[in-house]
């Protein structure tokens, strides 16, 4: 298990680093001259002698390469550069955005799978033909809308109509946990019914698969009722692959979080980057696409590692 | 619910499986009928055998009295009695709290029917919680003892492994550990050495004999194999196209089969004697499917005694000197030894 676990370690590492340059270099393939937005839009007026400043204050004068690794020995020392743009660093930036985010993350991921495992597990219990269509049906459906969609039905229908939920801003948590949440409830379920749809469309297959294993049938001859086969043979077996593609749930997460912030106006990192993007800032950009898919490997690490907890086969030798 | 007249009392019988029948209809084809009319009954301790080709329809009775037919079949006629309960008709319910509980089965494949992410140990514990009322420490002690009687080496330490952790040959004494940890009254095993090469599959039936001796279990072997059948089994009963053809005591029916298909069974093990593996196919022809039975009895067309009544007419069930068989010409029978 812990030669298991390190190879994927290092593995992780390499992609990581990989995933920085691609980021890098995309952003100096992009067009658009960040030193023009930096002067508000025209360098007509201005002599080349600012343009030069500006261009060494931002590090822009020095080689690509250099530039890169001026970059990530920042971001080793917890230094993500300055914005382009304001007068901040990215590390306040994010310092400030980040918490919004991740508590709509994480109640999109808890609201997710309380959706998507019961449903799952209830369409294997009950087989029933009706039952399947409708889980079918939130399954494609749920992909299919986009999430701003969904974001502004739920907000018509739970927060406009009925008044229910707050549907625009947010709430800090270290400043008042319930109201953040509240403020975090509608966006959330926007979110979440993405994540479940996502995991549905894999848990549900591979339920239908498993229940056709031998071991199924054994598990039936110890005189187990459906629900005990359900939950204690199939579901494990059939969590598998939906493990392993937790980091595609996840890069749904963070593409649906970017939108679902825009739609209720939540300072999050995911306006951060729609803000970024207009205003050409790559300091901020750079590092937010970044981030995003250090979230997206990370992931996939912890999958892998819950995988070899999960299925003893990945971390223990075979008798042959 | 219906039951049965007391034979218990008198004989011990445990299962009394009389005219099983069972179908399959599959949308847009027709429905066939592979189990037609099979009679048996296991004892308390009795070892019995069903022996035929592979599609006779073996596996399929034993899943029928485990009320564990695949999606398109149902049990179509028939009875089962174990105990006093008829299992062809109880509820779902009860029928759950027998499985495991008053009957086991053991399946071919060691490797596939074994849960690969669940430790054997707790595989075989949730049999024992699921009937019987015992607390988790008291189940896994129990656990370990079992796996003791199936021969296990060392099963304190390895409990806890799983099955990838173990041959075929162990993981199938694994298998019957689960299957007879709660003491059924009747074990079904279905071809349970098959998958198994010759030296572990005689060492594994060498232990269940054992066991079954000493719990005094009602045993019903499913094999293709004559030989395997008469060396373990008290009676044997051998089965072709979806009927028992011939049954009786198997030291009678392996040394003067009544049948033709037992005679030609047997045969081919003689002939292939080293070849133990394929010894079946040394009859001539296939076996019917079920949606193509000949008339007549359904072996005629291979079988070498056939004349024109067989085709026309289908043989009736005779009975013997403790021998029953299902063929207008039975050969002729020896005069006992
Ligand atoms: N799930 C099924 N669907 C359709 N036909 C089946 C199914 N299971 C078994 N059969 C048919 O029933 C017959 C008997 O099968 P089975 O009981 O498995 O035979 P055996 O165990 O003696 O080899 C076979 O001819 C097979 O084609
Ligand atoms: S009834 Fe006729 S065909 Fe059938 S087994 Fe007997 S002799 Fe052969
Ligand atoms: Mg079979």
């Amino acid at each position: 298990m812990f030669k298991y676990v390190i190879r994927r370690v290092i593995t992780s590492v390499a992609l990581l680093i990989l995933g920085s340059m691609l980021v890098f270099l995309l952003m100096r393939i992009i067009p658009g001259d960040p030193t023009i937005t930096k002067l508000g839009g025209s360098i007509k007026d201005v002599d080349a002698q600012t343009v030069e400043s500006i261009r060494s204050e931002l590090g822009l004068d020095k080689s690509i390469p250099q530039q890169y690794l001026d970059w990530v020995s920042g971001i080793l020392r917890g230094d993500f550069g300055a914005s382009y743009f304001s007068q901040f660093s990215v590390t306040s930036l994010i310092e400030q955005r980040y918490g919004a985010t991740l508590l709509l993350a994480f109640m999109a991921m808890v609201i997710g799978t309380l959706i998507a495992v019961p449903a799952s597990v209830a369409g294997a219990i009950w087989q029933n033909r009706i039952l399947g269509g409708v889980l079918s049906g939130f399954a494609a459906v749920g992909i299919a809308i986009p999430t701003f969609v969904i974001g502004i039905m739920l907000i018509i229908a739970l927060g406009a109509e009925l008044g229910l939920l707050p549907t625009q801003g947010y709430v800090s948590f270290r400043r008042d946990p319930f109201g953040s949440i509240e403020s975090t409830l509608l966006p959330a379920l926007t979110l979440g019914i993405g994540v479940a749809a996502a995991t549905m469309r894999i848990l549900r297959p591979s339920l239908v698969d498993v229940e056709h294993a031998p071991f199924v049938r054994t598990a039936k001859g110890k005189g187990l009722v459906r629900r005990q086969v359900v939950v204690r043979h199939e579901l494990p077996n059939a969590s598998i692959p939906a493990i392993t593609a937790a980091g595609i749930i996840m890069a749904h997460l963070v593409g649906g979080a970017v939108i679902v912030e825009y739609v209720f106006a939540r300072p999050g990192l995911g306006s951060l980057l729609v803000d970024s993007v207009y205003q050409r800032d790559y300091g901020v950009l750079q590092t937010l696409v970044l981030l995003a898919v250090a979230v997206f490997i990370v992931t996939s690490l912890v999958a892998d590692i819950v995988l070899g907890f999960v299925d003893p086969r990945l971390r223990t030798q075979a008798v042959t | 619910m219906t039951t049965i007249a007391p034979k218990k009392a008198l004989t011990d019988v445990v299962l009394d499986v009389r005219d099983l029948e069972v179908e399959i209809a599959i949308p847009h084809r027709p429905v066939i009928r592979p189990v037609r009319g099979v009679s048996f009954t296991v004892s308390a301790g009795q070892r019995v055998g069903i022996v035929g080709e592979s599609g006779s329809g073996k596996s399929l009775t034993a899943l029928a009295l485990m009320r564990l037919l695949p999606p398109r079949a149902r049990i179509a006629g028939g009875i089962a009695v174990l105990g006093d309960r008829d299992l062809t008709r109880i509820a779902e319910g009860k029928m759950a709290a027998m499985r495991g509980g008053r009957i086991s089965i053991v399946y071919q494949d060691p490797m596939s029917s074994l849960n690969p992410i669940m430790t054997i140990g707790r595989q075989i514990t949730e049999a024992i919680t699921t009937h019987e009322p015992v607390g988790g420490r008291a189940a896994r002690a129990q656990a370990i003892d079992v796996l003791a009687d199936v021969g296990l080496p060392q099963p304190h330490r390895r409990i806890d492994d799983h099955p990838h952790q173990f041959s075929g040959g162990m993981r199938q004494r694994v298998m019957i550990a689960m299957a007879i940890c709660t003491n059924p009254d009747v074990l079904i095993a279905d071809e349970p050495t098959t998958a198994l090469d010759v030296t572990t599959q005689a060492r594994i039936m060498e232990m269940l004999a054992h066991i079954v001796e000493e719990r005094r279990m009602g045993v019903l072997l499913i094999t293709h194999d004559l030989g395997l059948a008469s060396s373990f089994c008290d009676d044997v009963n051998v089965m072709y196209a979806g009927r028992i053809v011939e049954s009786g005591p198997s030291r009678d029916v392996l040394r003067t089969p009544s049948h033709p298909y037992s005679a030609a069974l047997l045969e081919s093990i003689c002939r292939l004697d080293s070849d133990v593996d394929k010894p079946i196919a040394a009859i001539a022809g296939q076996p019917p499917l079920p949606h193509q039975l000949p008339s007549g009895c359904p072996f005629h067309p291979r079988c070498r005694h056939a004349r024109d009544m067989c085709a026309a007419e289908a043989p009736v069930r005779t009975t013997s000197t403790g021998r029953e068989v299902e063929c207008h010409f039975p050969l002729e029978q020896l005069p006992p030894r």
